[in-house]
């Protein structure tokens, strides 16, 4: 166990998570504006939506890091360890959460972990299906595909398209069940043997 | 690579429909708009660029050390992202070409500015795939080259937009160029960043490799510096010397581009002038001369630019700022103006609130003409002063409720 832990340097992936919880906490409701030069909009990129897709990216690098051919014929299962150390990455997260909750809004960072778990969760998806480097650019797009096309700027205060997951509050219901929805997903598709690993990266690099 | 041309170039062509430049009928704002688009080339050739790096760091693992230099290594890896930069820059040129017969061409110094950025993304995008894992390096330098030429158009100090020459997209009118502060500021960074790079990619020790930021960090250093003066527009007033003026008082310049519908504008000024001088205005020297920012301007443009040379500029850092009566006589001169230049009410109502371009239209049917142009004179007074509490007499009869009292 140990031996993978330090062969996947699931460590790295773990503290980068929880000081993203610290960033995103502490940055609160900075956000990146955009100016969305075509339509003359500003477009607002909160950084606590964009820090998670940090340590998601993080993810695909730890799980790529031994040989598929050795792994497929291992006799424990790496794709069981790999989603146990996501869990621990996220149960991580939501201790830093807690740890800051006399600073800083717990459920706030909450949200946090969700967009975590659902960067996570789109990049495993993905990654089965167009290979781990594309997979990872396409998660990281996300956010800002979010505010760009899933922003509503109706009468009031803007609201989110059902779709933008990421941009809706802590307490949405919807953007729970999608997160829930895509982890499912996310870890049905990295057991699956039928689907072949894509990678192209040679071990150590 | 090939998988991302057909994507970037589809991008570039959908969104060219949205976007117009400052002036179509003008090099160099047709060669500027194409600023805009960078924020989708740059991350593409900075992600390919960095997949570059990713290959050749796993031939230094699966062959060894190679025969080349790093750089030319580099060189053979990027050339291909190069023509990437180039094909879409070309696309983007070609979108925006103006209409044939347009004098002079596509503005060298912009696209070569445009060219050279995207080297440095290029050179980036390269050093960070040599230097992180790829599933890491890419996202990495796809979005960091995004929010490097999109996220500084948001920010504050102005000179954040100008080294990255992104805010030049809205550069320029007919009477303006591109500032070469800003074009100088935008090569001198792109290269510092591009010696950084190609340092860090042949450095060999830690030592150097944190060495060879520091040409990078001496670009921007200059770059800022050679910005610092200017303001929020990137643009420089174009030299006189390339329109052709007429003789008398005030001069009236057209520029090239203006060429065709030169007899048009004289003849609309010569107009105009004479509608003023009727009532009485006199040609301020600010007039002289006159030009028209817009490459084929229309009677209402022109009436416009004659009225705002009239028209003093509000002076700077009042201690009582502007009052509110203050926006009104300038509403009400340049409403006044419009009509004695013949435009109609309606017009008039594009720089005015109706209430006082109507209070202007029964003073003009109420007052004699003498009346009038002393009222004029006198608000012209005023506003060229700093506003002291209350608006001077003589502008006090024309009420806000509507005609003289």
């Amino acid at each position: 166990m140990s031996w993978y832990m330090a062969a996947r340097c699931w460590v790295v992936s773990i503290a980068a998570a929880a000081m993203i919880v610290v960033a995103a906490a502490v940055f609160g409701s900075a956000t990146l504006e955009l100016p969305d030069l075509f339509s003359g909009v500003v477009i607002a990129l909160p950084v606590s939506v964009l820090l998670p897709a940090v340590p998601a990216a993080m993810v695909l690098w730890n799980m790529g890091r031994g040989e598929p051919a050795h792994e497929a014929a291992a006799v424990r299962r790496p794709a069981e360890f790999d989603l146990a150390a996501v869990a621990a990455l996220l149960l991580a997260q939501v201790v830093t959460a807690a740890l800051l909750a006399p600073w800083f809004s717990f459920a706030d960072s909450l949200a946090v972990v969700r967009n975590t778990a659902g960067y996570v969760a789109l990049t495993l998806v993905l990654s089965r299906l167009i290979g781990p480097v594309v997979a990872n650019v396409v998660m990281v797009m996300f956010p800002i595909i979010c505010v760009r096309f899933g922003t509503i700027y109706a009468a009031g205060a803007p609201a989110s398209a059902w779709w933008a997951w990421p941009l809706d509050t802590h307490s949405s219901l919807v953007a729970l069940t999608q997160v829930l929805t895509l982890c499912v997903a996310a870890a049905a598709i990295t057991r699956a043997a039928w689907l072949p690993r894509r990678r192209g990266v040679p071990a150590g690099t | 690579m090939i998988w991302v041309a057909p994507v970037l170039l589809g991008l570039i062509a959908i969104y060219a429909g949205d976007t117009q430049p400052e002036d179509g009928g003008y090099w160099t704002a047709a060669t500027a708009v194409g600023t805009l688009f960078l924020s989708f080339t740059a991350p593409a050739c900075a992600a390919c660029a960095a997949w570059e790096g990713f290959r050749s760091r796993r031939l230094l693992h699966a062959v060894g050390n190679p025969v080349r230099s790093s750089t030319r290594v580099m060189v053979g890896g990027c050339w291909p992202v190069g023509v990437l930069a180039v094909t879409a820059t070309g696309l983007v040129l070609w979108l925006y070409v103006p209409e044939p017969g347009t004098p002079g061409g596509p503005d060298v110094a912009i696209l070569g500015t445009e060219l050279l950025i995207l080297c440095a993304h290029i050179a980036a995008g390269y050093a960070v795939g040599r230097a992180f894992p790829v599933v890491i390096a890419v996202p990495l330098a796809t979005m960091g080259s995004f929010l490097v030429t999109t996220a500084g158009l948001g920010l504050e100090p102005a000179w954040i937009r100008h080294i990255g020459a992104t805010n030049l997209y809205n550069c320029c009118t007919v009477e303006e160029i591109a500032a070469p502060e800003v074009l100088f500021a935008a090569c001198v960074f792109a290269v510092g960043v591009i010696v950084s790079a190609v340092l860090i990619v042949s450095a060999r020790v830690l030592v150097a490799r944190v060495a060879a930021v520091l040409p990078g960090l001496a670009g921007t250093a200059i770059a800022v510096w050679l910005v610092l003066p200017l303001d929020w527009e990137p643009t420089a007033p174009r030299d006189l010397s390339a329109a052709e003026c007429t003789d008398g008082t005030p001069r009236v310049c057209t520029w090239p581009e203006q060429e065709s519908s030169a007899d048009t504008i004289q003849a609309s000024v010569t107009d105009v002038l004479a509608r003023f001088e009727s009532a009485g205005i006199r040609y301020a020297d600010s007039m002289d001369p006159i030009t028209f920012a817009h490459s084929s301007p229309g009677r209402i443009e022109i009436v416009a630019t004659m009225v705002g040379a009239l028209l003093p500029t509000e002076p700077a850092d009042c201690p009582l700022g502007y009052p509110e009566w203050y926006f009104d006589v300038h509403e009400r001169m340049s409403s006044w103006l419009y009509l004695t230049a013949g435009l109609d009410a309606g017009t008039a109502e594009g720089v005015a609130a109706p209430e006082n371009v109507e209070a202007v239209r029964a003073m003009r049917s109420e007052w004699s003409p003498a009346e009038q142009l002393s009222w004029y004179e006198a608000g012209v007074d005023a506003l060229r002063e700093c506003p002291q509490g209350e608006p001077p007499a003589a502008l006090r009869s024309v009420t806000a409720s509507g005609g003289p009292s």
